[in-house]
């Protein structure tokens, strides 16, 4: 039966060529904006070098410091992350680390922008950036305040060509670093680990930070299995609460949480905001479907006709109303895969163009196992849409009326 | 004639709402990106009221983020400027919080007759009208002659004058609601100045011409006395022809000036660059998907429309038999869908004339949502009427004696 199905949907798409073409070339674009726009998403959030750890880490992100009247709202500081991220129970290693800050070099005769980063030894152990030359900087280093950076390959390139680095200075911001690892380029939408260069964290210039409690630190803190995520959240809570404020009557806000629960308090979810976060995502996702999905309806509809006689002859020989939705929706759905696939390919020519031009730094956006299953269950989800009510509205048919020619 | 076509149309009612939503999605797709596109393109071509070319922006770190600066960092402060005044490739320099293209913005409000009227502004020192070379249109620059009054004199643009005081003229005159009310738990000891309209100008783009025009106001801040802060950034203004390499010279000369900051230096051209890359990148993707679906939405209808036109091959044979021309059957097609696209449109309208008349989107000005309006209404009857062609032509052909043998 299903063999004939198929042989029936294969005859029905060949028949006109405009139609299935139209069909296929609507499904393959929604398909190619919707993988596209997943595929970014996993580059960012999924769980993948340097963040390999990712499904069992959680971060702090933003703190806020509310009195009466004011409230000042940031990237954590030094002085509160230090008070409250160490030696916390389950918590397998911690590291603080500054944002990424724009600077600039002039030592190749010509300006050279790129970022800095001010990290803890411990940011090497917590990330796995895969050194191509030299290697991180430790313990002694930091203590000392040591003039050291890492730097990733692209700046090492642009600052010393193929030449080896390790040994070599960099001057920015004022001082001298001897560089003593190069690391693989971090793409930039990883905003916790990216960077161009990374230095220790007691070079900046003079010790404001270390009173900050709002300032420009996040820290980053990875819990044994994910069982002990929960408690490392409920000790970093009570911690917070006993850090000393500056004046009587203030408050301080700040979470340990995930990436994606940070994104969502930025958009003014609360707590649970994730889940809300995703229907919203998904929501938009159907809403971007329903234009070409009503476009097919539309189509299907419209070419009811050419099938009257085909369902007429069906129903006179017994063919239940559900077999024949079944039928059709199956038809579309395969139509739909087909388009899918179609538009899986054009996403890779897309994703090409992304990596290889510098829209966003450093990406490597690619199609990996959860991209494309979510692009086959986008185009199923797309095939069922556009299927189903022309499949419903065909089985209503009455055979006489069918076997008349439709009207 | 028009009777009979929205007869018609009446009877098809059902395919024709499917038709209808389509049309009435693809009118907000094309509304939404010509609004858009509309409002950018103005924006960037609205004055700006200053000079870039041979701009520097100096992004001050100092690590002080009290509330007010105590006097040794102000006393830095006022070497850092006299210090960058001193070199001679730089005509003048002042301070300033925001500075165009650089993505920070600071904004504020005040309720003028029971409505928010918000506005963005930026601290900034004497000597920025003289380095961002701005044109006063009415009263004076803020200047010395300042020095110890009773309020922060600002100078505001023409459509804030406007918002703020409708015809009366605004020199003179304290923004609404200044000062705030002091609120209970505030000590009364320092009550903070009102601000005072000292001049107009015609146009201050603050934050660039990639953004939405709207109203600026630029408030005098100087380096002395209370509730001061340490400026988080510096404009500078080089003589025509200095080189990129000068930009070292600064960043040496402001490091050897305040040890414990740090400091960037970037190019106002260069910063405008990056904005308008930022802006217009989304934009061209956005009407690039947009493209492709209205071009998906076009060949959908036109299968549409060739089925319909087989399936009523009898009845335009009828109004040939009966006299018709085939220029008028070919009309026809066009009318019918034209009946549909109307109803579409004003369906359409209905629903994004909600977001002026709730004031949902600020940046959407009048003028814009017309226009955007204009050309999505515009573009829809184009894409529609081309639709129709290849089926009208069809029509067109239908002889009576063939029709009327057609079975």
């Amino acid at each position: 039966m299903l063999a004939h199905t198929l042989k029936t949907a294969l005859k029905v798409f060949l028949r006109r060529k405009f139609f299935t073409g139209v069909n296929l070339f609507g499904t393959a674009l929604t398909l190619l904006v919707l993988v596209v726009a997943t595929a970014l998403l996993e580059h960012t959030i999924g769980p993948h070098a340097p963040e390999l750890n990712g499904d069992r880490s959680l971060g702090v992100f933003n703190a806020k410091l509310r009195g009466d009247h004011y409230a000042t709202n940031g990237p954590p500081g030094w002085k509160l992350l230090d008070l409250t991220v160490h030696g916390l129970p389950g918590a397998e290693r911690v590291s603080i680390h500054s944002g990424f800050a724009p600077v600039a070099t002039y030592q190749t005769g010509r300006k050279v922008d790129f970022y800095l980063k001010r990290t803890d030894a411990e940011f090497f152990r917590v990330f796995a950036l895969r050194f191509l030359e030299g290697g991180p900087f430790g313990e002694e280093e930091v203590k000392t305040g040591a003039r050291v950076a890492v730097l990733n390959a692209s700046t090492k390139s642009k600052l010393f060509g193929a030449d080896p680095a390790v040994g070599r200075t960099v001057e920015t911001d004022g001082q001298r670093f001897r560089v003593v690892g190069v690391v693989e380029d971090v793409p930039s939408l990883r905003l916790t680990v990216f960077s161009d260069v990374w230095v220790p964290v007691t070079t900046a210039r003079g010790d404001g930070y270390k009173q900050e409690l709002i300032g420009s630190f996040l820290a980053t803190i990875v819990g044994r299995t994910r069982a002990d995520l929960p408690g490392i959240r409920e000790e970093f809570r009570r911690r917070v609460a006993a850090v000393p404020l500056p004046k009587p009557g203030e408050r301080l806000e700040c979470a340990a949480e995930t990436y994606v629960e940070a994104v969502a308090r930025e958009f003014g979810f609360d707590e649970n905001g994730t889940l809300a976060m995703t229907a919203i995502a998904l929501a938009l996702a159907l809403l971007f479907m329903a234009l070409p999905a009503i476009n097919l309806v539309n189509l299907n509809v419209s070419r009811m006709l050419e099938r009257a006689s085909e369902i007429g002859v069906r129903k006179s020989f017994g063919a239940t109303s559900r077999r024949l939705v079944g039928q059709f929706v199956l038809e579309n759905v395969l139509l739909s895969l087909t388009g899918g696939m179609l538009g899986l390919l054009a996403s890779l020519a897309v994703l090409a163009v992304i990596n290889a031009n510098d829209f966003i730094p450093y990406a490597k956006v690619g199609l990996n196992l959860p991209v494309f299953a979510a692009g086959l269950g986008f185009a199923l989800v797309f095939g069922v849409l556009s299927g189903a009510y022309p499949a419903f509205h065909m089985s209503r048919l009455h055979p006489v009326t069918a076997l008349r020619g439709g009207n | 004639m028009l009777r009979h076509l929205l007869k018609l149309s009446w009877h098809r009612k059902r395919a024709n709402a499917l038709v209808g939503l389509e049309i009435l999605i693809s009118f907000l797709v094309l509304f939404a990106v010509s609004a858009l596109g509309i409002s950018t393109a103005r924006g960037m071509r609205a004055p700006l009221g200053y000079q870039y070319r041979d701009v520097l922006r100096v992004a001050i770190e100092s690590h002080m983020r009290d509330e007010s600066a105590s006097a040794d960092e102000l006393e830095t402060a006022r070497q850092l400027l006299r210090a960058v005044q001193a070199l001679p490739e730089v005509e003048t320099a002042a301070t300033a919080e925001i500075v165009p293209y650089t993505s920070m913005q600071a904004r504020d409000g005040r309720a003028v007759n029971g409505r928010m009227q918000m506005f963005g502004y930026s601290d900034v020192g004497d000597a920025f009208q003289d380095v961002m070379q701005i044109e006063i249109a009415r009263g004076r620059w803020f200047s010395r002659e300042d020095d110890g009054a009773a309020y922060r004199p600002a100078v505001i643009t023409a459509d804030l004058g406007r918002a703020f005081f409708g015809d009366a003229d605004p020199i003179g005159r304290n923004f609404p609601e200044d000062p705030p009310l002091p609120s209970p738990g505030q000590p009364a000891a320092a009550p903070i100045p009102p601000t005072r309209v000292v001049g107009v100008m015609d146009a201050y783009r603050g934050e660039g011409e990639f953004t939405p025009v709207g109203p600026y106001a630029l408030v005098r801040s100087t380096l002395s006395g209370p509730r001061q802060q340490v400026p988080r950034g510096m404009v500078v203004r080089v003589r025509p022809g200095t080189p990129q390499s000068f930009e070292e010279t600064l960043v040496k000369t402001l490091e050897g000036a305040a040890h414990d900051w740090s400091f960037t230096v970037e190019a106002l051209p260069e910063l405008r660059e990056a904005a308008r890359k930022r802006t217009l990148t989304p934009l061209a993707v956005l009407s690039l998907v947009a493209a492709f679906l209205m071009l998906m939405v076009g060949l959908g209808l036109t299968g549409v429309l060739w089925q319909n036109v087989t399936k009523r091959t009898k009845e335009f044979g009828l109004r040939r038999a009966a006299g018709a021309t085939s220029r008028q059957i070919s009309m026809q097609i066009v009318a019918e869908m034209w009946i549909v696209t109307t109803l579409a449109v004003l369906l359409g309208a209905a629903v994004v004339l909600q977001l002026p008349l709730l004031s949902l989107v600020s940046w959407l000005t009048p003028g814009s949502f017309a226009v955007g309006l204009g050309v999505a209404v515009g573009s829809l009857y184009g894409l529609t009427a081309a639709c129709s062609l290849y089926p009208g032509w069809l029509a067109m052909r239908v002889t009576p004696s063939d029709a009327l043998r057609y079975e």
